[in-house]
């Protein structure tokens, strides 16, 4: 191969990665906003698409959906700057922040009017263990390792009750809090940590609360740096004002029934939640 | 006949193409059942194999322990799946993670299973049913074109066929056919000529022996109809219950039917043919009998009622009706006569006046009165003797008028009511009216009355009893009942009033003692103590008319005790009325207490007063009364004997019915609230009872009251008073016992008693007396003890003391006065007695006396 040649396919290689790239970022000129994969794809999709569709109206722009394949790499691709708009669960925040520093905050959800929200350690109905320390010895399934409800609080709940991943009897990373919660159900784990929202989903089908979480700032929506601070304005005003148009109402109601609005947020919010996190990475529990 | 050929030839090849279509539609069925087989083993086996494929799929996620995406899957592929009616995903532990139904109608559902397994382990069971719906629809459409093609292939057979045989064997038959028709044709008609003309013949004489036939029958049914009438005459002769009898011209008999025969004791007709039976008639009817046959006989008709004499000897009224019986020439030929026997109707008739007499005879000398009048006016028929002589009318007055234009009803409202249930009931019975009399005198009286009819008219009789003695009576016996109830309550209620008011006046009174003379809470003590008096006075009204007041009986003269008070009357009512008092020339001596006669008339007084406000005149008067039996029973009320009569009348507003009834009852007043306490007419009434005596009122709104009081007259000179003992204020130091069970009373006299210096020991019940005593024998000189307490009464205890201390001096007091405890035989009558409530005057009085008199 003469070195033309190979000059010729090296620069093809990094034009066709370059673009590739790019096109992450801003694929044709379109927005990219990533969600965490915590739920199936599928369902996500569906959720989400009226919010896009209204930010992208409001934006006079075109936006995408992109799920991320698990928690980290969704933290890595709003840390670097690879998407535009970002949909993070509050320890996912915590870590960008911590790894890439801040970037600019758009707005957090408001449930039912609350700003915060819980998550529940999960045991079948008619499963003995009536404490944490009970779980000495039992199957544990969390989420994801970066999941704020269904792994990293309660992981500290227990370490508090003296129960570690060493003596639990086995535990899982599931991915997602219905796995988790349908875990327990049919009986491969003993226990589990989701959020309430898939507490509530799933109790009636034959779930018990063993223990709730302190409250936590609410999911998050974050800018890239990238983003002109007209457009980090732009959208901070849609999401600010959704709950006043009739498709920002159907674009919330979809992504979650409860959510009563999306208001201002500051990263101090979120500091209770890191200062767990900072806990936890003192024991080895989370990097 | 035999049947054409075209016939033949069609019913063959319809045959044939019948055998045709079961073939094909046994060969359509078998194919679809064929088919169907193959069609549902396929389709199971690719169901089966999406299933497998399905499990195939879940074990990797499962594994994974990725069960959302399961759960998501399967919901999407049943959802997705029209034909999927039920899914259920069930987890080794029984849960079902997923699960979606359908509704569906279809018959044709499949189940199907597939356990999915990672080795030795369950990972998930399927159960899916699946709707087959459509392999039947499938079918459906194959089974449609079968038949669709089979009736085709029939079709166009059948029509090949049919040409055929019509152009080859048809033709040449018809031909041959229609010349065989024509020969038979002409044969035919003529045989048809021929029957034509035999039939004529027959029907010709059939009708002339149809004919001969009618007659026949004709006459036979004359002959059976003759016989029938006869035969019926003859069975309405011998069952009738009269006589029928026929005599020839010579009078003799020719014949009688059975119940003739009965009435003239005969056993047989052949007894009595040919025979004159006007030797059976009665000798007083038999020439008129005669008279009557021969009248007949020349041809009149008649009747005669006559007595016959049986052959047996009995006698029977009987009533002949007797017509000339005649030939087909009209010629007499006889006699025919009915008879009936009247025999029960005589009787019945000579009943009734025998009945009639009697009723007369009771009617008139019946006690109670009776009375016939017509419905429509009243008017009286006939009334009885003892009615006229009640009435004070004459019969002559009576007779013909009606009981309203003689006032006879004081309320016309009762006849109303009597006449309108009469007319419904027929009857009515014991109701009560008033009727006045011609003198104006009303009686009560109580009637019953029935509905006769006289000569057509329909009429009421009525008896009617006097019950005026008898309402009166009743009337006094339900008053004196309730005084007396009335009595009973008022005496208990004052009982315990009594306890009450004692304590209140002895604490007041000790409280006024302590008391400076120009202490300014002096006036309200002094208030208190008035009211309590007052309280105290009400209580006593109660227990004088209810008869427990205690009284001191004397003889006294009833003129005096009223010359005595006449001065203090006229201070008393005020100058606006006028005091008058009659008295009786001679003293009327009655047993009684002074104090309370004057109260009486006091009281009386003070009703006067209160009926005449604008001024009137007072009327006192005494005489001596006797009260006979004749009295007694106008009033009501009474003992034989002499009484000394008080009469107390004013010119006032007077009373009604009403009033009247109630006037003695307590706290019955007219006056304002305030004005009066409603007792001063029941203290009149108790005081009088309690001396034997009677009151009675007569009065009438506007005219006035006069009461009357009645007190047993005595013959006495002796009367003796009693000197009041007048308590001094003096301080001495006995010791008495003082036993009473009731805390409050039992403290208030202890202190009453200490304030005036004396010493006491208290006692809760009769036994703590007696224990108490025994304890301080030495000390204690007198015992004050309450009648009734628990364990021991005042009685038991006083008799046990005496035991221990002969000669101890006791005082009783009790709420009940001294005369009811005498009547219970609780005390003996010599014994010192103290009513409740306890005055402090009086009690400290009466231990004074006691206690001094023992020294």
């Amino acid at each position: 191969m003469s070195p033309s040649r190979l000059t010729i396919i090296l620069c093809t290689l990094c034009i066709i990665l370059i673009s590739s790239f790019s096109r992450m970022s801003h694929a044709g000129g379109r927005l990219i906003f990533a969600v965490h994969p915590y739920l199936p794809a599928t369902e996500i999709i569906e959720r989400f698409s009226p919010l896009v569709k209204y930010l992208s109206k409001e934006l006079g722009e075109p936006i995408d959906i992109h799920i991320s394949r698990d928690y980290q790499t969704h933290i890595v691709e709003i840390g670097k700057d690879n998407v535009d708009i970002a949909y993070m669960g509050p320890a996912s925040y915590v870590k960008m922040v911590d790894t890439y520093g801040r970037k600019p905050l758009l707005a957090r959800q408001a449930i039912n009017g609350k700003t915060t929200f819980r998550g529940v350690i999960i045991v079948r109905k008619d499963s003995p263990l009536q404490s944490l320390k009970d779980l000495v010895g039992k199957r544990f399934a969390f989420g994801d390792p970066e999941s704020t409800m269904s792994h990293l609080v309660p992981r500290f709940m227990l370490w508090k009750e003296g129960v570690t991943i060493d003596n639990l009897g086995g535990y899982a990373f599931l991915e997602n809090h219905h796995n988790v919660a349908l875990g327990v159900l049919v009986g491969d784990f003993d226990a589990g940590a989701v959020k309430e929202e898939v507490f509530d989903e799933y109790e009636k089908r034959g779930l018990r609360e063993l223990v709730r979480t302190p409250e936590l700032s609410e999911h998050v929506f974050v800018a890239s740096n990238r983003l002109s601070p007209e457009k980090v304005k732009k959208l901070r005003d849609a999401l600010y004002f959704l709950r006043d148009k009739e498709e920002g109402q159907d674009s919330m109601k979809s992504i979650k029934n409860t959510i009563t609005g999306m208001v201002p947020v500051k990263d101090e919010d979120y500091d209770n939640l890191r200062d767990i996190l900072h806990a936890l990475k003192k024991i080895g529990a989370y990097k | 006949m035999t049947n054409p050929p075209a016939f033949q030839y069609t019913r063959t090849i319809v045959s044939f193409m019948a055998m045709l279509l079961v073939f094909l539609i046994v060969a359509d069925m078998f194919i679809v059942s064929n088919q169907r087989e193959q069609l549902f083993k396929e389709v199971q086996n690719h169901m089966q194999f999406e299933l497998d494929l399905i499990g195939t799929f879940v074990r990797e996620p499962l594994l994974k322990h990725d069960y959302a995406t399961v759960e998501q899957f399967l919901m999407h592929w049943a959802k997705e799946h029209k034909d999927v009616v039920d899914l259920k995903a069930v987890m080794p532990n029984n849960f079902v993670i997923a699960e979606y139904s359908r509704t569906t109608r279809s018959r044709y559902v499949y189940a199907l299973q597939k356990q999915v397994r990672q080795g030795e382990k369950d990972l998930i069971n399927l159960k899916v049913v699946r709707d087959f719906s459509n392999i039947e629809s499938i079918l459906g459409r194959l089974r449609l074109q079968l038949i669709v093609i089979s009736l085709f292939l029939l079709a166009t057979l059948g029509i090949l066929l049919w040409r055929i045989v019509r152009t080859m064997a048809l033709k040449p038959l018809e031909r041959e056919i229609n010349l065989r028709t024509q020969v038979e044709e002409k044969l035919q008609k003529a045989k048809d000529q021929l029957e034509a003309r035999v039939q004529e013949r027959t029907a010709e004489l059939k009708a002339t022996n149809q004919s001969l036939l009618m007659e026949i029958a004709e006459r036979e049914k004359i002959e059976e109809t003759l016989k029938e009438r006869e035969q019926r005459l003859q069975t309405i002769i011998e069952t009738e219950p009269e006589c029928v009898k026929i005599l020839a011209p010579d009078e003799s008999l020719v014949t009688m039917n059975p119940a003739g025969l009965a009435m003239i004791e005969a056993d047989s007709l052949e007894q009595v043919v040919g025979q004159k039976l006007s030797s059976l008639i009665s000798p007083e009817y038999r020439d008129a009998f005669r008279d009557l046959n021969k009248r007949v006989l020349r041809g009149n008709k008649g009747s005669i009622e006559f007595e016959v004499i049986g052959l047996k000897g009995t006698r029977r009224w009987l009533e002949t009706h007797a017509v000339p019986l005649r030939d087909a020439k009209n010629e007499i030929v006889g006699l025919l006569g009915v008879t009936r026997d009247i025999t029960e109707s005589k009787n019945a008739i000579k009943a009734i006046r025998l009945s009639e007499e009697k009723f007369s005879k009771a009617f008139r000398s019946s006690p109670a009165f009776v009375t016939i009048s017509t419905v429509h006016d009243g008017r009286f028929i006939e009334v009885n003797d003892a009615f006229l002589a009640a009435s004070g009318y004459c019969r002559e007055e009576m007779l013909g008028r009606s009981s309203v234009e003689l006032g006879i009803w004081t309320d016309m409202s009762d006849r109303n009511k009597m006449v309108e249930e009469l007319k419904e009931h027929g009857v009515v019975y014991n109701k009560e009216s008033r009727f006045r009399m011609k003198t104006g005198e009303i009686l009560n009286v109580l009637y019953s009355a029935e509905l006769i009819e006289i000569d057509g008219v329909q009429c009421i009789i009525a008896a009617i009893l006097n019950i005026t003695e008898r309402k009166k009576l009743e009337n006094q016996l339900f008053q004196a009942q309730k005084m007396e109830a009335v009595g009973q309550l008022a005496g208990g209620v004052a009982h315990d009033f009594n306890n009450i008011i004692t304590a209140i006046f002895s604490y007041g009174y000790l409280t006024r003692n302590r008391m400076k003379e120009d202490d300014p809470l002096r006036d309200n003590i002094d208030k208190i103590l008035s009211l309590s008096e007052r309280a105290a006075q009400i209580t006593r009204g109660l227990l004088t008319f209810s008869r427990m007041q205690h009284f001191e009986f004397v003889p006294v003269r009833l003129n005096e005790i009223i010359r005595n008070i006449e001065g203090m009357l006229v201070n008393f009512i005020g100058e606006d009325i006028e005091v008058r008092t009659k008295l009786s020339d001679e003293d009327i001596t009655i047993v009684a207490d002074r104090t309370q006669i004057e109260q009486v008339i006091l009281n009386l007084a003070t009703n006067a007063r209160d009926a005449m406000p604008d001024g009137g005149r007072l009327n006192i008067e005494t005489e001596l009364a006797e009260m006979t039996d004749g009295f007694i029973k106008a009033h009501g009320f009474g003992e034989p004997g002499m009484y000394a009569l008080l009469s107390v009348t004013d010119a006032g507003v007077g009373m009604d019915e009403e009033t009247r009834r109630r006037v003695f009852e307590p706290f019955f007043t007219t006056k304002e609230v305030g004005k009066g306490t409603g007792l001063g007419l029941s203290v009149v009434y108790g005081i009088i009872k309690q001396h034997n005596g009677y009151v009675n009122i007569y009065s009438e709104p506007g005219k006035g009251t006069t009461f009357r009081i009645y007190l047993p007259e005595i013959k006495a000179s002796i009367e003796r008073e009693k000197e009041k003992m007048l308590v001094q204020k003096t301080v001495t130091s006995a010791t008495i016992l003082v036993a009473e069970d009731e805390p409050a009373v039992r403290d208030s006299i202890k202190n009453i008693l200490q304030e005036f210096g004396y010493n006491v020991i208290e006692a809760v019940d009769g036994q703590d007396a007696v224990d108490k005593f025994a304890a301080h024998k030495d000390e204690i000189q007198l015992l004050l003890l309450d009648v009734v307490m628990p364990k021991k009464n005042g009685k038991e205890a006083h008799e046990e003391i005496r035991r221990m201390k002969p000669g101890i001096k006791a005082i009783f007091t009790s709420g009940y006065t001294a005369d009811v405890m005498l009547r219970k035989k609780v005390l003996e009558e010599d014994v010192i007695f103290v009513a409740k409530p306890i005055l402090p005057d009086k009690l400290l009085s009466k231990i004074r006396e006691v206690i001094e008199s023992e020294r």
